[in-house]
């Protein structure tokens, strides 16, 4: 399985990669990859995949990239956010993950913010940790729409992020347990 | 008057999505992106570039309006250059739905397309207000294939904005990466905005 990271602008630093390395490398013998345009004091444990000047893409809309089918790792992938704080083992739930499909995490607590309506925005599953498998078609359609689809602009104005894209265009998605993210396990970072 | 037609075509456009809401096809994010299509500074920044290109061109072939959303600069145009031929082209499909609902009987051409396809079909001017949008790398491609006389081209430095991918921090950033595409330059300015400056470029392939 590979662990992946993506670091887009001035948002996150080195430091927050390295960081967050460390904190992931002590529980998982892996391959680890960092997405990004500016690798300068990465660690060198860390492989780089460079975020290529086309299609240009802000903050967290690079995550869409690494569902491209011609993405270069392969086989399981497991990605966190930069602002995560790894407290315990976060791998316990790899054993529940469904690599059929992509796996995102539960939001319950955000079930009272959703209206019910046909047009309710907001979503209860967000994309801080996901796992996938590189060679799923399934997940390649992810890209694909967003990219290929002549709404690519619109998607960028309609959806603020890619959480609302995956669940608004209705890719097949599940989730961790929903208590995945918890402080005993993983939290994330006030900013 | 005119105004007046286009907020009662919008009420419209908008009455018309939410007919399709009732019966299947939910997508509400298209009124307020219509409506963002028709705020004041899109309005100032596009009457803008019709002032400007007055004092270029006055020909009566084709003007074509690429990534022309839902046809605000077409309409424009089409006020000032009577005589001509108008297209407002995007690839995003619904644009020319509503684009034709918003501007119905307003004398524009609206297809959907691509904009290296839109600047290879030929005319007078070829008009993209839509350049922060678009990969640097491809703008410049589009330009350099154009099959137009005249090329206008607008950006901002409105970097906040997530779509908005190809911004350039200031005027003179802008005319040096899209001045080699042209063998003429007729003008190049910028508008304060408020929040943002819209920059302008008109030339000649």
């Amino acid at each position: 399985m590979n662990i992946i990271f993506v670091k887009w602008g001035t948002k996150y630093s080195s430091d927050d990669v390295n960081k967050l390395y460390q904190s992931l490398n002590q529980y998982a013998d892996n391959a680890f990859y960092c997405y990004t345009e500016d690798s300068s004091n990465i660690n060198s444990n860390i492989n780089i995949i460079d975020i290529p000047p086309k299609p240009a893409l802000k903050k967290w809309w690079n995550k869409l990239a690494m569902f491209n089918k011609d993405f270069p790792i392969q086989g399981n992938n497991m990605f966190f956010d930069l602002d995560l704080n790894i407290n315990s083992n976060p791998f316990y739930v790899l054993d529940k993950v469904n690599w059929d499909t992509l796996t995102m995490v539960s939001r319950e607590d955000k079930i009272d913010m959703l209206n019910h309506s046909h047009h309710h925005f907001n979503v209860s599953v967000n994309s801080s940790v996901l796992c996938w498998n590189s060679n799923n078609k399934k997940i390649h359609e992810i890209w694909n729409k967003f990219i290929s689809s002549g709404l690519k602009d619109y998607y960028l104005r309609k959806y603020v992020g890619i959480d609302r894209y995956i669940v608004h265009e209705e890719f097949e998605h599940s989730t961790f347990p929903f208590d995945y993210i918890r402080d005993e396990v993983i939290t994330h970072a006030k900013r | 008057m005119q105004n007046v037609e286009i907020l009662s075509n919008g009420l419209s456009a908008v009455e018309k999505l939410y007919d399709q809401s009732m019966y299947g096809h939910v997508d509400l994010f298209r009124i307020k992106d219509l409506v963002h299509s028709l705020k004041p500074n899109h309005w100032i920044g596009k009457q803008w570039l019709v002032d400007e290109l007055l004092k270029v061109y006055d020909g009566d072939g084709i003007i074509h309006c690429a990534g022309g959303w839902y046809g605000l600069i077409a309409y424009l145009i089409k006020q000032k250059f009577q005589n001509n031929t108008v297209i407002s082209s995007d690839i995003d499909e619904y644009c020319s739905t509503l684009g034709k609902v918003l501007f119905k009987d307003k004398g524009i051409n609206f297809y959907d397309m691509d904009m290296a396809i839109a600047s290879i079909k030929g005319g007078d001017v070829f008009i993209t207000t839509s350049g922060e949008h678009i990969d640097k790398e491809d703008l410049v491609s589009i330009i350099n294939m154009c099959s137009y006389k005249y090329i206008v081209i607008q950006s901002n430095d409105y970097f906040e904005v997530d779509s908005h991918i190809n911004c350039s921090e200031n005027l003179e950033e802008f005319k040096n990466y899209l001045q080699p595409t042209l063998s003429k330059i007729y003008y190049c300015g910028e508008l304060n905005l408020g929040k943002y400056n819209r920059f302008m470029i008109i030339g000649e392939k």
